[in-house]
């Protein structure tokens, strides 16, 4: 019998409120999935099962939706558009805030504090003030239209809190371990990849999947920023998909599933990094 | 000797290359902007026709501005709701689980997982869910002979808090349940000796102890409602009906988007960006005021 089971069974009285306790939660859970277990209920069923009823179960489920969706050449434009955009974007970061945030967190040099303050803007001015300041100056550097122009303000805007993970991880590693390669011989350069940048790979890890998810995941500016369709990244497509499908619910809840599909199984396969950002209280500010 | 003058030598430059990568793309796409924003906030600028400078004009106007002060009010309004259901419900769930033994940690993920969905598609989920005539909760009334209720009509403010409540409070709940940990079980058990009471405890150990915690969630809300706010309410109700749920992002975006008026809008966003700051800053000395001593 181990701890918890003796406070467990410790009196009636607690047993009771232990419980009522899980029936709350359990309660509470059921409530808080309900929308999302609708929804895919919604985008198993065909038009007609809806229509008839479109709130029980799917009796005869159907993934035709799904099939029409990943055979629709645009919505696979879109998610390659996504894909792209958010890729190109999460490698930068991981670049450059592994290169600043090794400088801010274990080098010495003046102007230091100034320059930490510098990459800290982003993190108290939100992105949706610059709207139409960047719409100016994405023209002024005639990239209007390309994709440069969201990945470049993606880039910018993540990197506030980017770097100040990754300052965080490598202040982690204990000194010994610098002051010995650079005995050995190393320059900075190469004790930043050769030794350092290793001891942070989870570290990098978190903040490719955090900066993954506010990227893949941005629509203002993205809405803003993009007038063509053949460039609109999937949370663009998705804000207009309710006036192209009409009353077709399955197809859009099929829809909205695929395009959180990415982040739920990012979501799923690494609960923990989710948990510890999250009580870390650096949260999801970018969006 | 010589080597070791070039090693000192290399290091002098060496931080600033690393640094500067981040933040040329920072320069051009944030400092740059912001301060493009300060300069258009000083003018009256179709977006066509050059800007004309009229110095505080847009800002002396929006004093005037009778939508502005409905803007201030709806975001005031949807502060203090949001506070009011989602700090209590983050932490009735972080206490309960952190009473939890078994399970806690699936129910902790259950409860994040609206948090990881885009802003885009928790909108268009919830405006299927608002539907009057096909919507589950206009459904289930219906069984009882009740006529659906007119969520984004008049209700359109409400249904917005709960839509964000729904999104937001496992962020919370997981920010108190760490704030929670982190109290050391020596005060826990000191306290038990004056009372049996768990309410009491509660109240007197860690309520008082998790104040940090809950100034950030605090924070943390009040800065999302003059900034991210803006994803599930223009999806949802474009700020509509009429006004409604023009929170102070839609009406900088509707300024710049729907009127035309740059300068205007960029004013809105200036004010934005100094409030925010002004909450930023009174944490901050707040902090710097006293330590928590354990």
């Amino acid at each position: 019998m181990t701890a918890a089971d003796m406070t467990f069974t410790h009196t009636g009285s607690s047993r009771i409120k232990g419980y009522l306790r899980l029936v709350f939660l359990i309660l509470f859970s059921l409530v808080t999935i309900y929308p999302i277990f609708w929804l895919a209920t919604v985008a198993l069923k065909d038009n007609r099962q809806f229509v008839q009823d479109p709130l029980g179960l799917p009796l005869h489920p159907t993934l035709a939706s799904f099939k029409a969706l990943l055979t629709d050449p645009a919505m696979l434009h879109y998610a390659f558009n996504s894909i792209l955009v958010t890729g190109v974007a999460v490698l930068a970061l991981l670049v450059f805030s592994s290169l600043a945030g090794y400088a801010l967190g274990r080098m010495e040099f003046p102007g230091k504090n100034v320059f930490f303050m510098i990459y800290m803007t982003s993190q108290w001015i939100p992105l949706v003030t610059l709207i139409i300041p960047l719409l100016v100056t994405i023209q002024i550097y005639k990239i209007y239209g390309t994709y440069e122009s969201l990945i470049l303000p993606y880039i910018a805007s993540g990197l506030g809190l980017a770097t100040f993970m990754i300052r965080g991880f490598f202040r982690s590693i204990p000194q010994e371990l610098l002051d010995s390669a650079r005995l050995d011989g190393c320059n900075e350069l190469q004790a930043f990849y050769k030794v350092m940048l290793p001891q942070i790979q989870s570290g990098l890890a978190v903040v490719a999947i955090i900066s993954f998810i506010n990227t893949w995941n941005e629509y203002f500016i993205a809405l803003t920023l993009i007038s063509k369709e053949e460039m609109y990244t999937l949370p663009v497509a998705i804000s207009t998909l309710s006036s192209i499908f009409g009353t077709d619910w399955p197809r859009l809840g099929a829809a909205l599933f695929l395009s959180t599909l990415p982040t739920l199984l990012l979501y799923i396969f690494f609960t923990d990094v989710f948990m510890n950002s999250a009580s870390r209280s650096a949260g999801f500010g970018g969006r | 000797m010589h080597r070791k003058a070039g090693s000192l030598a290399n290091r002098r430059w060496v931080p600033y290359l690393f640094i500067a990568p981040g933040l040329v793309v920072l320069f051009l796409f944030y400092i740059l902007p912001a301060l493009v924003g300060l300069g258009v906030s000083f003018t009256s600028w179709d977006g066509l026709r050059p800007p004309v400078y009229i110095g505080l004009g847009n800002f002396i106007a929006l004093f005037q501005d009778p939508n502005f002060y409905n803007s201030i009010l709806v975001t005031a309004e949807y502060a203090i709701l949001t506070l009011v259901t989602q700090l209590p419900l983050a932490l009735l769930l972080a206490y309960l689980l952190s009473q939890q033994k078994r399970g806690s940690k699936i129910f902790r993920a259950i409860f994040f997982i609206p948090q990881i969905l885009s802003l885009v598609a928790v909108g268009v989920l919830w405006s299927l869910i608002y539907d009057p005539f096909n919507g589950p909760p206009a459904r289930i009334l219906s069984w009882f002979g009740l006529g659906p209720i007119d969520w984004l009509g008049k209700y359109a403010l409400l249904s917005l808090v709960l839509t964000s409540t729904w999104v937001y409070f496992g962020f919370h709940m997981v920010l108190q349940l760490a704030g929670m940990s982190a109290i050391p079980s020596e005060l826990y058990d000191s306290a038990r000796l004056d009372t049996s009471n768990s309410l009491k405890v509660f109240f007197r150990v860690t309520l008082p102890l998790l104040r940090e915690t809950l100034l950030i969630s605090t924070v943390l809300m009040i800065a999302g409602a003059f900034s991210y706010s803006i994803g599930i309410t223009w999806v949802l109700t474009r700020g509509g009906p009429l006004n409604a749920t023009e929170l102070l992002p839609i009406f900088m975006y509707k300024a710049a988007f729907s009127d035309h008026q740059f300068g205007y809008s960029s004013a809105v966003s200036i004010i934005m960006v100094l409030f925010i700051a002004l909450i930023v800053g009174v944490v901050v000395w707040w902090f710097s005021r006293e330590r928590i001593e354990y």
